[in-house]
């Protein structure tokens, strides 16, 4: 039970000093990586461990990939995946990263070691970090050390680790604070007072620390109350905020510690304005046994008698209601009220919660409610909780997805045969071959200087209307040879030649001056034409890009979608069972713990009705109260 | 008598409890580890299924030959603090994001948002991005920055930055490809 306990405070210690870890400003390499970053900043633990899964599974953050690994081992260890977190700094050890990595790697292996509860693993690997390491995971190394070694009985080293620690920081007085604790537990009272007085010395920086302070300075003055030292017990109490959490423990002890030097009054005075208050607070109800007891050591027994009937009634009151609780409150709604607000959060290990609704059980059972096991459970319900509502939205994305896989397969359907039949059409319209004819056309026209190759159609229609007026001339001479005009048509047809040969020859010669711009016209018309072919062929690669790029079909996403659909339908009755489970197992803590709290009071109320009686024989035996 | 002298005792002993909580016992300790160990289990398949949706999501939405991210990242945050954004892509309003202290605080420490994705065709797209929010000396600000790229048959990556001018004490806003 002891062992139980002791690794149990250890863990409780563990969660008051651990932090998140902590996003320094970064540049990234790759966008992806920086979208993890994001939601890591805002402590959206379960959004930046799906990212980072992702982009590492696709390869998208190829740049950063040490980094990423090293903060998915974070975000595995503050969401509570203490064993794949252990699994990445295991591989980052064998790796051959440098050497900061490494020792951070050892740091936060020796943390999760210590959460486990294998101390000396935690202490073998704290021991082989070989240069301090930065910024504030130096402060938590020490403290990590000085616990570990603490809980394996190594008290002096413990201290040695505290005292290089940085003082003035608040996370440094948690840790002098819980090993004080640790100390008084094995009986080192000298050791613990004096760290619990360095913390006590500290200035209130903010409410946290205050908080703190007040702590320390009630658990010191409750060791001197012990010790009977009143003086002492007196000024430590009176340094606790009279309106702070821990006022009403402090003023019970004030009052037993002015009772210890027969300061009645002022006893009185602390244990008065403590009845005052909320009656379903352990301390107050024991003020009102205390006051009780103060008149009956001033022997004002009639009084005494009084007040500790009516501490009877009270008790008997406070029993009714727990009573009441006990049999009438619905735990599950109680629980579900405490997680309910923060279930769509994604904050992981780190969230704490200490408020109970309800007016009974938020006195009687604040402690208990902030203890390292119920807030554990409680964490790990309200993941839960996130966990099913995520797996319902997911539930609907997977319909949505198979919607989205329906429409596309017929889109596909379409859109599929209408860009195929595009690409056969261009792929007809071939115009490589006519191109390269056309190069082959200059190049010879230029190797013969082929003027009238390059005459346009009114050209060519031209030069064949002279050739064939020449013909014909040719031909109706010959055929009016032996006619008497002969000699006349003779010489009108050489008119008609000499013209239709000066037209022929005025012609060919505005081919032969206009030939190099022809022929550079001609080039350029080529040159504009193999640049439109060109264009061509890359539509028509961008169409069977787009044909490759089309899937096949979606069966092998209809595939992934059925089984991840599957996955989700047991993660779901996983989560159902687990919540049940869960819920059974908080109700049987909180259903115990009250009925220790019912114990308690009793234990009250019997020593309250055993004075009554007492008083009740003293007065008989005195004769100064009737019955 | 003996009963109430030892009341103080007592008393002490009642403070001791209320500083040191109680602690469970030993069979709840084992079931509160049974118990944690199937969450962290049913934690990691979780996950497993949510990275396996959110890629089969990526895929049917966003083929890789249309796929357009802008992403907004900010350098510092001294004389500007973002309020909003408000994103235009070839003349239509594609986004209008306000934001929290807690995201500018994000990207503040280098985070980056991924503020939208978009399928676009191969060719050129202009992008007009507006940052809105306090400028320095908290006075209302409000300025764009536009871009013009060529989208090909690979992802785009667009970067949406806001950065600051030491020399100038003022922000600067930039829209370029992710290098």
């Amino acid at each position: 039970m002891a062992v139980i306990r002791s690794i149990a405070l250890a863990l409780m210690l563990l969660c008051l000093f651990i932090t998140p870890p902590k996003a320094d400003v970064q540049r990234v390499n790759t966008p992806f990586y920086g979208e993890v970053l994001f939601s890591f900043n805002q402590q959206k633990y379960f959004s930046a461990i799906v990212q980072l899964e992702k982009g590492l599974s696709q390869g998208q953050l190829a740049n950063d990939t040490d980094e990423a690994q090293a903060l998915l081992g974070s975000l595995y260890l503050a969401y509570g995946l203490h064993r794949n977190a252990q699994q990445i700094f295991n591989r980052v050890l064998e790796s051959s990263v440098d050497n900061k990595s490494r020792n951070l790697a050892w740091f936060f292996l020796a943390k999760i070691q210590f959460q486990r509860g294998y101390y000396h693993l935690a202490v073998d690997h704290l021991e082989k970090i070989s240069s301090p390491l930065s910024g504030q995971y130096e402060d938590e190394r020490l403290t990590l050390m000085a616990l570990s070694l603490m809980t394996l009985g190594k008290t002096e080293q413990a201290i040695e680790f505290l005292s290089q620690q940085m003082k003035g920081d608040n996370k440094v007085a948690y840790a002098r604070f819980n090993l004080a604790v640790s100390l008084l537990k094995l009986g080192e009272r000298e050791s613990a007072i004096k760290l619990l007085n360095e913390v006590s010395a500290m200035p209130k920086q903010d409410a946290e620390s205050a908080a703190l302070i007040d702590r320390v300075n009630l658990l010191l003055a409750n060791q001197y109350l012990e010790n009977e030292q009143f003086d002492l017990a007196n000024q430590y109490f009176n340094q606790v905020e009279l309106q702070g959490r821990f006022s009403n423990q402090a003023l019970l002890g004030l009052g037993w510690s002015a009772f210890g030097e027969n300061e009645y009054a002022t006893a009185n005075a602390a244990w008065s304005e403590l009845a005052s208050r909320d009656s379903s607070d352990a301390s107050v109800l024991e003020a009102y046994l205390a006051r009780s007891y103060l008149l009956y050591q001033l022997k004002n027994y009639s009084d005494s008698l009084s007040e500790y009937k009516k501490v009877i009634d009270i008790y008997q009151q406070q029993l009714d209601l727990i009573e009441q609780q006990l049999n009438q409150t619905d735990f599950s709604k109680l629980i579900l009220v405490m997680v309910e607000l923060d279930s769509n959060d994604e904050i992981g290990w780190y969230w704490q919660h200490d408020v109970l609704e309800g007016p009974l059980l938020s006195g009687f059972m604040l402690e208990f409610v902030s203890s390292h096991e119920f807030q554990e459970s409680l964490k790990n319900y309200r993941d839960l909780l996130f966990i099913k509502k995520n797996l319902s939205k997911q539930q609907a994305s997977i319909h949505v997805f198979d919607d989205i896989i329906d429409v596309k397969t017929a889109a596909n359907g379409e859109n599929k045969p209408r860009a195929e039949a595009r690409l056969m059409q261009l792929s007809a319209q071939n115009h490589d071959n006519k191109i390269q004819a056309l190069a082959d056309k200059i190049v010879e026209i230029e190797m013969n200087q082929d003027a009238l190759a390059l005459a346009d159609s009114v050209e060519l229609e031209r030069l064949h209307q002279l050739r064939s007026i020449d013909y014909r001339l040719s031909f109706n001479l010959e055929e009016l040879e032996d006619k008497l005009d002969y000699i006349k048509l003779v010489e009108q047809a050489t008119k008609l030649q000499k013209k239709q040969r000066l037209l022929d020859g005025v012609l060919k010669w505005d081919l032969m001056t206009s030939y190099k711009a022809r022929l550079w016209q001609i080039k350029k018309n080529l040159a504009e034409l193999e640049s439109e072919n060109r264009s061509t062929d890359q539509f028509k690669e961008n169409i069977k890009e787009i044909i490759k790029s089309l899937p096949q079909n979606f069966d092998g996403h209809s595939e992934r979608l059925s089984a991840v659909g599957q996955r989700l339908g047991t993660a779901t009755t996983q989560v159902d069972d687990l919540l049940r489970q869960y819920d059974a197992y908080l109700q049987s803590i909180l259903r115990d713990e009250l009925v220790a709290v019912k114990k308690r009071i009793e234990i009250y109320r019997s020593q309250a009705l055993l004075s009554v009686a007492h008083i009740y024989d003293l007065n008989l035996k005195l004769g100064e109260v009737s019955q | 008598m003996d009963v109430f002298f030892k009341k103080p005792l007592l008393a002490i002993g009642l403070l001791i409890l209320l500083v040191f909580p109680i602690l469970g016992v030993a069979e709840e300790q084992q079931k509160f580890q049974s118990l944690d160990e199937q969450v962290e289990a049913l934690k990691k398949e979780v996950i497993s299924i949510n990275r396996e949706l959110f890629i089969l999501e990526e895929e049917l939405l966003f083929p890789a030959n249309t796929q357009t991210f802008f992403f907004l990242s900010m350098e510092g945050d001294t004389y500007f603090k973002l309020d909003s954004v408000e994103l235009t892509l070839d003349g239509k309003v594609v986004s209008n994001y306000l934001y929290t202290d807690r995201e500018v605080s994000a990207l503040s420490k280098g985070g980056v948002q991924k503020l939208h994705v978009e399928n676009l065709k191969k060719g050129e797209h202009e992008v007009v991005v507006v940052f809105i929010g306090k400028g320095p000396n908290g006075r209302d600000y409000r300025r764009g920055a536009s871009y013009i790229f060529v989208k090909d048959f690979d992802p785009k990556y667009i970067e949406l930055k806001v950065t600051e001018s030491q020399q100038k004490n003022q922000p600067k806003f930039s829209v370029k490809e992710w290098e």
